[in-house]
């Protein structure tokens, strides 16, 4: 599964998002492919999931982006981010 | 052979590339596609920061005669990656060492104090460590010196400033799992305190606000700076006037020269921005299985829009109250005539701005958001000037590091040289 992490300038949020999401996706078994970038990324991104925090993921979704997205609300809280994502690993 | 190996390491891409493939190493379960994928994202990332950094440092030239010649004071845009790129070409060595020193030194105090951070905002780590530098160098110190003693203060800092906050992130968060890791920890936690002048009014939330649309823009971090930028470099063309900006626009028009400029800084600053991301990737990676390995019990210092999902208006009532008070504090540095006016730049004051809202609205409502950014906002700008002089003779022109806790601990450091 590609998986698209992302925040505003694609620096501080989201490379602590990914090294989070692999952490999950390893502990699970979860084959997963995780990028993380701007947000100026996710135009150009054909994957199967954007990952970011919530307030980013709503606007995200109301600007109508076609890749599934899903929002974080405390990027510390592993089981939040893992119980996010189960519904999208293998499909 | 040493002068190779002396040569290969004090190139700072190289030396990040080593610290990755170490700390790959180190980790058990990476075999050796990780291994050299991480090397070298690190190794080219770090690269990739360097191209942003000279052409930014380029266009920055060019805003500065403009500005000169136009209104005969210094204009500086208080932008920290444009000033952290201006230090690589001569201090990049000191800069990478100080970084890796403050990382290490980070996890030794988290250790053994009770402060339990661990500061994982490496780009903010990497504009310390770069003020850090340029201060200990001006003071004379030969390399390795400035490195040790540059990388235990940013690694103190690290660990000790995100106490500041905690207070209040209990009561942002909910919980005290998370830190703040962004340096304007001393600003963060002051506009707490001013919003505690509103506690009456604590419940009278931000989050009940409507803005309108356009407001947005800043919150699109390219735009944002777009658009300061290319105010500030028609406001200092027209000012230059058509010869003077003739004289340095190699035969582009002069309404057209602006143009190019100011877009062109904001795309060296989003590739410097990519930059950073690539680099700090594995290095962070390795800081938190250290971290997680070896200090029980420590918590993690992240960076500020991981605090924006918890009150998202408070964020733009930060922005706008941070950036008035820029605003202001160029119409005071004007009338009174300083030598240098500070320029507030767009990115920061969303970033810094916006997280001292939320600080201000979690104790005082709206109003303590207001406020407290307004607070932050004037920090920001006047801050900055009184290691002004410093940094422009260490060669940092046009632009300056405005964030609050480097600047504070600078200032101290200069008092505490000035006695010996």
């Amino acid at each position: 599964m590609k998986v698209l992490v992302t925040c505003r300038n694609g620096m501080g949020t989201s490379t602590m998002l990914t090294v989070q999401v692999r952490n999950v996706a390893s502990k699970n078994g979860w084959d997963v492919d995780c990028e993380h970038a701007s947000l100026d990324a996710v135009g150009s991104f054909h994957g199967d999931l954007i990952i970011s925090l919530s307030d980013v993921a709503q606007e995200l979704k109301d600007e109508g982006v076609k890749t599934p997205v899903i929002g974080i609300q405390s990027l510390m809280d592993a089981n939040e981010i893992e119980r996010k994502m189960a519904p999208f690993v293998g499909k | 052979m040493l002068k190779f190996l002396i040569s290969l390491f004090s190139s700072p891409a190289i030396l990040l590339g080593a610290v990755a493939f170490i700390g790959l190493v180190a980790q058990k379960g990476k075999d050796f596609t990780d291994v050299t994928k991480g090397t070298l994202k690190t190794i080219v990332g770090f690269l990739i920061f360097q191209i942003g950094a000279t052409t930014i440092t380029s266009t920055l030239q060019s805003f500065n005669v403009l500005f000169q010649d136009g209104f005969h004071i210094h204009g500086v845009i208080a932008a920290p990656e444009a000033a952290t790129a201006m230090a690589q070409g001569k201090y990049g060595f000191v800069v990478a060492l100080t970084l890796i020193l403050g990382f290490a030194m980070n996890l030794v105090f988290a250790r053994i104090t009770p402060f339990k951070n661990i500061f994982f905002t490496g780009g903010h780590s990497l504009f310390f460590a770069c003020v850090l530098a340029l201060i200990l160098k001006f003071e004379g110190l030969n390399d390795a010196w400035a490195i040790i003693l540059g990388g235990t203060i940013l690694g103190f800092c690290s660990t000790a400033l995100p106490a500041l906050c905690q207070p209040f992130m209990r009561k942002i968060t909910g919980g005290d799992a998370q830190a703040i890791g962004h340096f304007n920890m001393i600003g963060y936690a002051t506009s707490g305190l001013v919003g505690m002048l509103f506690k009456k009014h604590a419940n009278e939330t931000t989050e009940n606000i409507k803005f309108p649309k356009f407001l947005s823009l800043f919150k699109d971090f390219i735009i944002g700076v777009a658009i300061v930028m290319l105010i500030m470099f028609y406001v200092a063309t027209f000012a230059a006037g058509q010869a003077a900006t003739a004289k340095i626009a190699g035969g582009v028009h002069w309404l057209v020269f602006p143009l190019i400029q100011a877009l062109t800084f904001t795309a060296a600053m989003s590739v410097l921005m990519y930059g950073v991301g690539m680099f700090l990737e594995e290095i962070t990676n390795a800081f938190v299985s250290i971290s997680t390995k070896f200090i029980p019990g420590s918590r993690p210092a992240l960076d500020v829009p991981t605090i924006f999902p918890y009150a998202p208006t408070a964020v733009l009532v930060g922005f706008l109250g941070s950036y008035a008070a820029g605003l202001l504090g160029i119409v005071i540095m004007t009338v009174f005539h300083f030598s240098t006016v500070i320029i507030p730049a767009a990115h920061i004051c969303f970033f810094s701005g916006g997280a001292a809202g939320v600080f201000g609205n979690s104790t005082g409502g709206w109003r303590g958001a207001l406020a407290g950014s307004f607070v932050m906002g004037l920090m920001l700008a006047f801050l900055p000037l009184l290691l002004l002089p410093v940094l422009q003779q260490m060669g940092i022109q046009g632009s300056t590091f405005p964030n609050v806790d480097y600047n504070v601990v600078g200032i101290l450091l200069k008092q505490v040289f000035s006695i010996f």
